[in-house]
């Protein structure tokens, strides 16, 4: 395997199974350093990699303890129409896709398997793998006999569903009394919608996120300040609970091309993510409009945008995305 | 506590995942047993337990029940050489009372276990030799160094007495004040020193920072202690390699905080094409990185703010000042002089070191684009190079180059007024400056590649390179049980080697380092390697966190009804899937077929109907390749050739997406048997439209 092919950053994972975010992070060196890419996206493309590698199932990340987790080997069902097709998700290696195809292969009548390439972050992250299935039955077995676990419903929905919403995620917020504290921190700016560690401009406004950085270990820590009080809350949610307070809607929407689009500084919490690129197999596409990057989740319907919508706290601001 | 319990305690204070790489020593303290055992009474159960020994032991005398527990143990399945407790004792016997002279030794370890201190020699403590030679074997061949590195040394002239005492070269408290001798002596983290330079240093700040006894080792012109010496030089050096700058400060009001020092480089670019010379700085890391954002000033300019991003896990981008984003020229600063950087909240910080002389090496090897980078190593024999100097020093660079150099390619006067030379190949050194001169010290250091675990497994698909510092005109060799191939030199004038391509994989190799003459070379210490491929691994057993409805990870791992973990999803109540939707990701223009002769959309152009559903979608990938895909819920839905219009338009459609342009279709998504099938029909009605 080369370091330019798009499966070895998943396979070592895999093999690995959990791992430190540092160990990650040489991993990600290792590959990057074989590659011709700009020097500054180096740590943009790297925590991208780990979220998408998240949202299609394949890893746990768990951003707050800095551990990276495999999952199990698993084919789910996509939320596609026609023939039944599912997306592999979870741990895998070289053998593993070699004995899958070849068993796929045995069965053509009834199976095929296709391969999808991202089309952003490709050398990083896998491609879509997809096993069209017009008889279950054979594809239960043999998904038995890798030891790749089955779905046989799509998932999308149903982590949709289980995600936690807004409303949820700030009933459970507890502001209390703080002192500022002298750690190194960066303040979510509206403005530019990431974090800055030059003195919010607003810092007199009633709420403001904040990131707190562990100098020692490198651990966040995320503090929604409400006026000399503050709640612990995630960095993702922090993001969206901070824009909704200030009823600024950041999310668009082409309702006629089925894309949604986020703005790449403020990504979406990892679950509503991870159902949304469970959808298609395929991570965001990142296009640059209106001044600012966007991640684009293709095939995404009224209905699911809506939700999402709902979820976050935002009204989707219609607009017709080129891509 | 009983012996093994005491066994794997120590072992596993020494021998773990923190100290994979690095050499161990085992430096044990009465602190340490009593830390080990809590609930004992400390050092006095240590030894009884030590002499009670291992269950299996049956013979009499303390040697004698650590020899036998060191006989055929790898038999017994332990996890720990089940005899380190022994060894740990000995090293002790001389910590209890500062002094290391070895007539002193014997009557130590005598009063420490209770016995005769004017018994001499324990009986068969000369078989200890082979529990301390195992001890080596098991840390660096059984375990590859994942645990750490253990060297069985000798100190002083009495083999059996030199084994224990070279367990006290460094204490716990001289290890621990490391990082903060480094800071003094303004060691960059992650950076070879030469032993010239460490030995200096040693004599000027040593003094605040190590114990008498270890002081007397570098202080010493006693032959007696050479090895040793020689031993702490190298345990040092590893340790700046593995320091991640990173210190403990404490205020006044006794608070701990930390703060790391970072490195930071000038980094010339000369265009090919016009000469002209651009200069720029790059913050370097080893390990520590305190932000993938860095936002810092020049100390004595405060309201200048800098920043850089990460570039890679050792460099950061070129430095710019934030508010202009222009490139923060180096040039600009004055380089007789040290700079100091700080970030904003104090928390690191970093020093360009005023210098009359400054060395750059090729910035390739560091997969940075700039092509000259400031280099702290010495002066490589072997190597091209460009020196700059302020003026005063020109005319003696000028002839030190023209004696000892192999030609000037290049010399210019740089924009402040110094003076640069590109030459190569350097045979002796420039006196008047440490970071000109050549250093015999050979050392071995892996650059890049990605390990398996802690030790020197390292995976195929990027190996390391090696880089050989103070090479001349040495070779490399890669050997194995049945292997053995030279190394390749990535440039003549350099020193770093790439791995043969047909490495073996799965086996144990080892590097030699070959002279002139082809005779080997000895090095600090051995360098052993494993290569493995992902092929031959198998995917672990993943255990994932669930991921909560908030996005957290409960790593619990305590069963729940409801959970998410990766795409897997169980919940209580059961979610009708609602969202079943055509794949419209598949391409920029879609076109949508019906089962109604006249059914056809064009998206996104037209609006997609909700009267009738599509069985086919076209995907337009560009303008003679269209993917067909099957979209339809259902396999048996036939064409019905009763037009649902009467529009003739839509008719001419239908037949000519799916008939005519059949040139154009790609359907190897089509291969299932029963939608090929479904396809052919749709066509058989189409043609005869």
């Amino acid at each position: 395997m080369s370091p330019k092919n798009s499966e070895t950053i998943l396979s070592t994972i895999s093999i690995l199974g959990k791992m430190r975010i540092q160990k990650f992070n040489d991993l990600f060196n290792a590959i990057w350093s074989n590659l011709d890419f700009d020097e500054k996206q180096f740590g943009y493309f790297r925590g991208l990699t780990a979220r998408f590698l998240d949202s299609l199932g394949h890893i746990e990340y768990d951003f707050e303890n800095r551990y990276i987790y495999s999952c199990k080997s698993m084919l789910v069902l996509l939320p596609t129409k026609g023939v039944p097709r599912f997306l592999l998700t979870g741990a895998r290696n070289s053998n593993l896709l070699k004995e899958l195809k070849k068993k796929v292969k045995k069965n053509k009548q009834v199976l095929s398997i296709s391969q999808n390439s991202q089309l952003f972050l490709q050398p990083f992250v896998p491609s879509a793998i997809y096993v069209d299935a017009v008889d279950f039955d054979i594809l239960s077995k043999i998904a038995s006999e890798l030891n790749i676990d089955l779905l046989d419903f799509s998932p999308s929905f149903s982590i949709l569903n289980y995600s936690d919403g807004i409303e949820e995620i700030e009933k459970e917020l507890r502001f209390e009394k703080f002192p500022e504290i002298n750690w190194s921190k960066r303040t979510f700016s509206l403005e530019k919608l990431y974090f800055t560690s030059v003195e919010n401009p607003c810092s007199s406004d009633q709420y403001r996120f904040v990131e707190y950085s562990d100098r020692f270990n490198s651990k966040k820590l995320h503090w929604l300040w409400n006026k000399d009080t503050r709640a612990n809350t995630s960095r993702d949610w922090g993001r969206y609970i901070l824009l909704s307070k200030h009823s600024r809607n950041i999310l668009m929407y082409d309702s006629k091309k089925y894309l949604l689009a986020v703005p790449s500084t403020v990504p979406l919490p990892i679950l509503i993510a991870r159902a949304l690129t469970l959808c298609t197999g395929l991570v965001p596409r990142l296009l640059s409009f209106d001044d600012r990057d966007y991640l684009v989740y293709s095939s995404i319907n009224p209905q699911l945008a809506e939700f999402v919508g709902i979820k976050l706290g935002q009204s989707l601001n219609e607009n017709t995305i080129e891509d | 506590m009983d012996f093994i319990d005491w066994n794997n305690k120590l072992a596993q204070y020494f021998f773990n995942e923190e100290t994979e790489g690095r050499e161990v020593i085992l430096n044990i303290n009465k602190k340490i047993i009593e830390e080990i055992g809590p609930n004992t009474n400390g050092l006095d159960s240590f030894i009884d337990s030590l002499k009670q020994g291992a269950s299996w032991t049956t013979y009499s005398g303390l040697c004698m029940k650590a020899y036998q527990s060191f006989e055929n143990w790898r038999k017994r399945d332990f996890k720990y050489p089940p005899y380190i407790a022994y060894l740990c004792l000995f090293v002790l016997a001389n910590e209890l009372d500062g002094d290391f002279s070895p007539n002193a030794y014997y009557p130590k370890l005598n009063k420490l276990l209770g016995f005769d201190e004017e018994a001499g020699m324990l009986p068969s403590f000369d078989k200890m030799i082979a529990l301390w030679s195992d001890l080596e074997t098991w840390s660096k061949e059984d375990k590859n160094e994942d645990l750490g590195s253990f060297t069985a040394r000798i100190r002083g002239g009495n083999i059996h007495i030199g084994l224990p005492l070279s367990q006290t070269i460094l204490t716990s408290e001289d290890r621990k004040n490391l990082p903060y001798f480094f800071d003094k002596a303004n060691f960059e983290p992650g950076q070879f020193v030469s032993s010239d330079i460490l030995l200096n240093n040693l004599k000027v700040y040593g003094r605040d920072y190590f114990s008498l006894r270890t002081r007397k080792l570098f202080i010493s012109g006693n032959n007696e202690f050479k090895e040793l010496k020689n031993a702490l030089i190298q345990l040092l050096q590893d340790e700046i390699i593995f320091w991640n700058g990173t210190i403990q400060v404490i205020d006044q009001n006794s608070d701990i905080s930390i703060k790391t020092r970072l490195g930071i480089r000038i980094c010339l670019n000369i265009e090919p094409l016009s000469g002209n010379i651009t200069s720029r700085l790059r913050l370097k890391f080893n390990k520590a990185i305190p932000h993938s954002d860095f936002s810092f000033h020049l100390k004595k300019i405060s309201n200048i703010n800098l920043s850089c991003q990460e570039s890679n896990s050792e460099w950061s981008t070129p430095i710019v000042e934030t508010n202009s984003k222009k490139t923060l020229s180096a040039f600009d600063l004055d380089w007789d002089e040290t700079c100091y950087f700080t970030d904003n909240e104090d928390e690191w910080s970093t020093r360009l070191t005023g210098k009359k002389i400054r060395l750059f090496k090729k910035g390739k090897l560091e997969n940075l684009q700039d092509q000259w980078i400031e280099t702290l190593q010495n002066l490589q024999s072997n190597a091209e190079f460009l020196v700059v100097c302020n003026g005063k020093l020109k005319e003696k660079i000028t002839s030190w180059i023209k004696c000892s150099c192999e030609g000037l390619i290049d010399s210019r006067v740089l924009p402040n007024g110094w003076y640069l030379f590109h030459t190569k190949n350097a045979r002796s050194s420039f006196e008047e400056t440490e970071s000109l001169s050549i250093s015999s010290d050979l050392n071995v250091r892996f650059k890049g590649g990605f390990k398996l675990g802690r030790g020197n497994k390292f995976f195929d698909f990027v190996l390391p390179k090696i880089e050989l510092e103070n090479a001349k005109d040495e070779k490399i060799k890669v050997v194995g049980e049945n292997f053995e191939k030279e190394l390749n030199k990535i440039d003549e004038n350099g020193n770093i080697w790439t791995f043969p391509k047909d490495i073996p994989t799965g086996e144990k190799l080892k590097l030699e380092v070959l002279d002139s003459n082809d005779e080997q070379v000895e090095l600090r210490r051995n360098y052993n390697i494993m290569v493995v491929s992902e092929s031959f691994l198998s995917i672990g057993d993943p255990q994932p966190p669930r991921r909560l409805p908030d996005g957290g990870i409960d790593d619990t791992h305590l069963s729940t009804q409801e959970y998410v973990k990766g795409a897997d999803i169980c919940m209580e109540e059961e979610i009708q899937n609602s969202f079943d939707f055509l794949p419209l990701h598949l391409g920029n223009k879609i076109v949508l077929i019906g089962q109604n002769v006249g059914e056809v959309t064009k998206f996104p152009n037209e609006t997609i109907s909700d009267k009738w559903f599509p069985v086919w979608m076209l995907a337009k990938q560009n303008r003679k390749h269209w993917l067909v895909y099957f979209c339809g819920s259902d396999l048996d839905t036939y064409p019905k050739v009763k037009s649902s219009t009467n529009d003739s338009k839509s008719k001419k459609k239908w037949k000519k997406f799916l008939w005519v342009n059949r040139k154009i279709h790609d359907t190897h998504l089509l291969n299932l048997t029963p939608v090929k099938k479904l396809w052919e029909a749709y066509q058989g009605v189409a043609k005869k439209l």
